[in-house]
């Protein structure tokens, strides 16, 4: 039981959104979040939930280039490491498995 | 303190953030909130703060979860500490609830008067870059400081002005009824062109902004609606846009809807319009002129710049006319501005008498644990785990106030909007200041803390033997003499918010008894203006029938015992201007303002007002010679020598010489405050003009305002589409025109009560201690014969030394600082020497009150037990 570890769904929605996006950056992970889903998650959440991802190796932030509309701060630019397809992979697995079959009672 | 604020929050940010992240997440605040003055520097402030609040909920949560080892002990520790201080708290909760309450009520009344301060004075202007800009009107230094809105022409000229300002543009107001889903309302409409809304930045609700298409000649009428007008009358129907009103018959497609806090003109807040072309731009008089400043000039570079530019148009007469700036704060007046640094100040002392409360507080439980401190030290506590216990109630009590305080800071802020004087309409979308807050609850956050350590230092430190002899009681001589002082200093201060409220009582009592020069009693008023499309200014005769068939319908009315029509009820009929030239003189007449106007012949007896001498006007009064009735102080100062009656003058060098037929007595005109004869009073015959304006005012022997019903309905048998302005009742209108100085003394008072309250506590603390220490000392005496008296007497000459330092301090710091409340009392000597006494012996009766409990106490001491005690 206790290998397979399932990610919360914020993990999953952040690890997402970073796989979509070219050059995804927090800023960006929230829009794109929110344009899909319609989720409008804090700021806050987004980071802590890059953090968490980071120190688990899902994961690896690189900085990008400082323009003048960011004051002259780097981007912190994300990108899902293996770990984070695999781990993506057996959460979204577990849930479907669990699924199976539900599809009459739950529509869609 | 908003850059110290900024630079605390970017640290706390940089503390709990992972190493390199700092930087990032600014940058990206900065992309995302444009960067800019005012409340978008402000959003990116609040949005780091939460996100350093997440990161430090994260960082304590994985700690908490990754328990084992060192920090995982020291976690359980401060759960241990906290738990532990909670449980203290607990068993003494008189002190719990007054030191909660004291916090509380510091943190509230700061944060919301420095909130309503910050919105009123120092951002006036709700939207980005909105310090900067200005309203531009023309001013007239010879004629009393008339002040006239710009012409057309004399904007162009400073628009080019492009050193000064960024941006010049200009807007009218006009008048329209609209009609439509109830009653019938007046409103105005400010035209402008479509590239204002962009020059303030604002973007709509709802819908879209004006754009240039729409002030084409043939372009269809559009407005934009405001929030309030959108939520009153149409219910916040969010599919508003495309929907049609009708605005004085015509037909007005709406295209959105402005935010609440948009209110240019300031204080209006109906409708917006593109001016179109050839149609709506005609100006009759002036037009409003709003300037955004240009990056880096200040408003007094610009006034100077002003000055020197010309405030005319070619050609055009200039002598004496300059370039005015008015800011948004100013158009408050200086006389709220002052009221709200008093109120300001006097809120800073009650900070003041709240942190020394907390202090004293806190030193008060010091000395009962002391006893406690010691053992615990003893028993291997280290100073660092004393320190951290201490805190942690500090902490606890501080946490608890805040939260309190917040909630009545939020409550004072609606209650000031409620409260909120008539030229205070800004009072009204108050919003609490973050940075207010954070000041006031810091300041009495730190002096809980400090105050919290001192006996985790001094106790820690302490000789166990000495303490336990002791039993812990014996605060040291000098600790008394702290909270001697402290208590002074409290009294002395609460005497001064105490002084300061008498004086506005004392003040607010002599204004209320003005007499207003008219009796407002059962009198009602409802201002009429007909619209010129329907009674064009050509037709007299249209316009005086209406008034005469509504005076004459409402006469009819039960209930209704006289009716008149005038400018207005005094205090409320406004002004006029006039070359008033009096016949003996010939001295081509001196330009000023004046008060009175054109009124029917029942004028004075329905508002009861005393014809000294001659006659009313009559109905005869309509052709003919022109005729005036003057005001006592006018006529004496006009004719000093004899009867006005027969005498001349004329109101502008043109007009006909009017002869003076009776003298009435002086009202108030203006406001309550000012002086009868600040203004020439001069009444007109309504018969000789033919305005299409005026007030309707009625006196009915009941209810004023039960007679309104029907009064519309009368008027509105006569004109269905007439829209009524205001309708008040005179009593109404008087209390408005003191509606500030109540406002002041409603919070001053509130002030002074809270400070009273915690200086009493004080008080209370300081003669408890005293005698608690004292007990033995009085076991011992009333065992060797002393009376209670004798006990009595030594407790109250303990407490008569403390108040009288405390009084006197007092007086002297009242005395000191009388001088800036001189702005805000009327009639009333700011050294009132009767308010002075008054207030000290409150205050002394008060104190020595509080020293009643344990004055008993000490009194029922039985010497048995104290000494069996020992």
């Amino acid at each position: 039981m206790g290998r397979v570890s399932i990610l919360g769904e914020l993990e999953q929605m952040v690890l997402m959104a970073v796989l979509r996006l070219e050059g995804a950056y927090p800023v960006s992970v929230r829009d794109e979040i929110k344009m899909r889903t319609g989720v409008d998650l804090s700021r806050g959440t987004i980071y802590v939930t890059l953090h968490r991802l980071e120190q688990r190796g899902l994961v690896v932030s690189v900085l990008g280039d400082p323009t003048p509309e960011r004051g002259g701060k780097a981007k912190r630019c994300f990108t899902v490491t293996a770990d984070g397809r695999a781990e993506l992979r057996a959460s979204r697995a577990a849930l479907r498995k669990l699924g199976a079959g539900l599809e009459r009672l739950i529509g869609g | 303190m908003a850059t110290l604020m900024e630079r605390a929050i970017v640290a706390w940010l940089h503390a709990v953030a992972p190493a390199g992240w700092t930087d990032t997440v600014i940058g990206d605040l900065r992309e995302e909130l444009a960067e800019g003055a005012g409340w978008q520097r402000r959003r990116a402030l609040a949005q780091t703060a939460c996100i350093a609040g997440r990161f430090t909920l994260e960082a304590l949560a994985s700690r908490i979860r990754r328990s084992p080892g060192r920090t995982g002990a020291r976690n359980m520790d401060i759960l241990t500490d906290l738990r532990q201080a909670a449980r203290a708290l607990a068993r003494t909760p008189g002190f719990s609830l007054v030191a909660i309450v004291t916090l509380a009520l510091a943190i509230g009344a700061n944060t919301a008067i420095y909130s309503a301060l910050s919105s009123i004075v120092l951002q006036p202007l709700p939207f980005k870059d909105g310090n900067r800009f200005v309203f531009l009107w023309r001013l007239n230094a010879g004629m009393g400081g008339v002040m006239l809105t710009p012409t057309p022409a004399v904007v162009d000229r400073w628009r080019e002005a492009t050193h000064i300002f960024e941006a010049v543009e200009s807007y009218t107001g006009k008048s329209f009824v609209m009609t439509g889903s109830g009653e019938p309302e007046d409103v105005t409409l400010t035209f402008m062109n479509p590239s204002t809304l962009r020059t303030f930045g604002v973007q709509p609700v709802l819908g879209r902004l004006l754009v240039e298409a729409d002030s084409e000649p043939s372009a269809d009428p559009v407005v934009l609606i405001s929030h309030a007008l959108w939520r009153s009358r149409f219910g916040a129907d969010a599919g508003i846009a495309g929907k049609t009103l009708s605005l004085s018959g015509s037909a007005y497609t709406i295209i959105g809807v402005m935010p609440a806090r948009f209110m240019v003109p300031l204080g209006s807040d109906v409708m917006w319009a593109a001016a179109r072309r050839g149609v709506d731009d005609r100006v009759e008089h002036g037009v409003s002129a709003v300037a955004k400043l240009a990056p880096g000039i200040s408003v007094e570079e610009a006034q100077t710049a002003l000055s020197a530019l010309p405030a005319s148009a070619a050609g055009e007469d200039d002598a004496g006319w300059s370039g005015r700036i008015m800011t948004p704060a100013d158009y408050n007046g200086t006389s709220v501005k002052s009221a709200l640094f008093v109120l300001s100040g006097a809120v800073g002392l009650l900070l003041l008498i709240a942190c020394v409360n907390v202090a004293n507080l806190i030193l008060t439980r010091y000395g009962a644990r002391r006893r406690e401190v010691a053992l615990r030290h003893a028993l291997g506590a280290t100073r660092g785990r004393l320190v951290r216990h201490l805190l942690a109630e500090s902490a606890l009590l501080a946490v608890a106030g805040g939260a309190t305080g917040l909630s009545i800071a939020y409550a004072g802020l609606s209650a000031m909007s409620a409260l909120r004087p008539r030229n205070l309409d800004m009072l009204e979308r108050l919003a609490l200041d973050p940075a207010a807050l954070m000041f006031a609850a810091a300041a009495t956050l730190v002096t809980a803390l400090l105050f919290g350590l001192a006996p985790a230092i001094t106790g820690s430190r302490a000789d166990l033997q000495e303490v336990l002899k002791t039993g812990g009681r014996a605060a040291t001589a000098s600790g008394r003499r702290v909270r001697g002082a402290l208590t002074i200093a409290q009294v002395a201060l609460a005497l001064i918010l105490l002084i300061g409220a008498g004086l506005l009582l004392r003040s607010y009592g002599r204004l209320m008894a003005v007499d207003p020069g008219f009796d407002p009693a059962g009198v009602v008023s409802v201002r009429v203006s007909l619209p010129s499309s329907r009674y064009p200014a050509k037709d007299p005769a249209k316009r005086r029938t209406f008034f005469d068939q509504a005076l004459a319908s409402i006469a009819a009315l039960p209930g209704v015992t006289s009716t008149a029509v005038g400018m207005g009820v005094p205090l409320d009929s406004g002004i006029m201007f006039g070359t008033i030239e009096i016949d003996e003189r010939r001295d081509g007449g001196k330009r000023s303002i004046f008060v009175g106007g054109h009124i029917t012949p029942d004028y004075f007896s329905t508002l009861s007002i005393k014809l000294i001498e001659g006659r009313s006007f009559t109905g005869d009064d309509r052709e003919g010679d022109p005729v005036a009735i003057v005001g006592r102080s006018f006529a004496k100062e006009s004719w000093p020598d004899g009867s006005p009656l027969g005498k001349r003058l004329r109101i502008d060098t043109h007009a006909p010489w009017l002869t003076v037929v009776g003298v009435a007595e002086d009202v108030k005109a203006l406001s309550l405050s000012s002086k009868s004869g600040d203004h020439p009073q001069i009444y007109l015959p309504r018969g000789q003009t033919s305005a299409g304006h005026g007030a309707i005012i009625v006196r009915s022997s009941g209810d004023p305002m039960a007679v309104v019903p029907a009064l519309k309905a009368k008027i509105w048998a006569l004109d269905a589409e007439l829209p009524l302005g205001e309708i008040a009742t005179a009593e109404q209108l008087i209390a408005r025109s003191s509606s500030q100085s109540r406002f002041n003394l409603a919070l001053l008072t509130v002030f002074a009560v809270c400070g009273l309250v915690l200086a009493l506590v004080g008080v209370y603390g300081v003669t408890a201690l005293f005698v608690g220490q004292r007990q033995r000392e009085v076991g011992i005496r009333m065992a060797l014969g002393a009376t209670r008296s004798a006990v009595a007497a030594l407790v109250l000459r303990q407490t008569g030394v403390l108040l009288a330092s405390a009084v006197v301090a007092g007086a002297i710091g009242a005395w000191l600082l009388s001088r800036y409340l001189e702005s805000l009392v009327f009639a009333t000597a700011t050294t009132d020497v009767a308010t002075f006494a008054v207030a000290s012996t409150a205050i002394v009766i008060a104190s020595i009150a509080a020293t009643l409990v344990p004055l008993r106490r000490a009194t029922s001491v039985d010497p048995a037990i104290v000494l069996r005690a020992e």
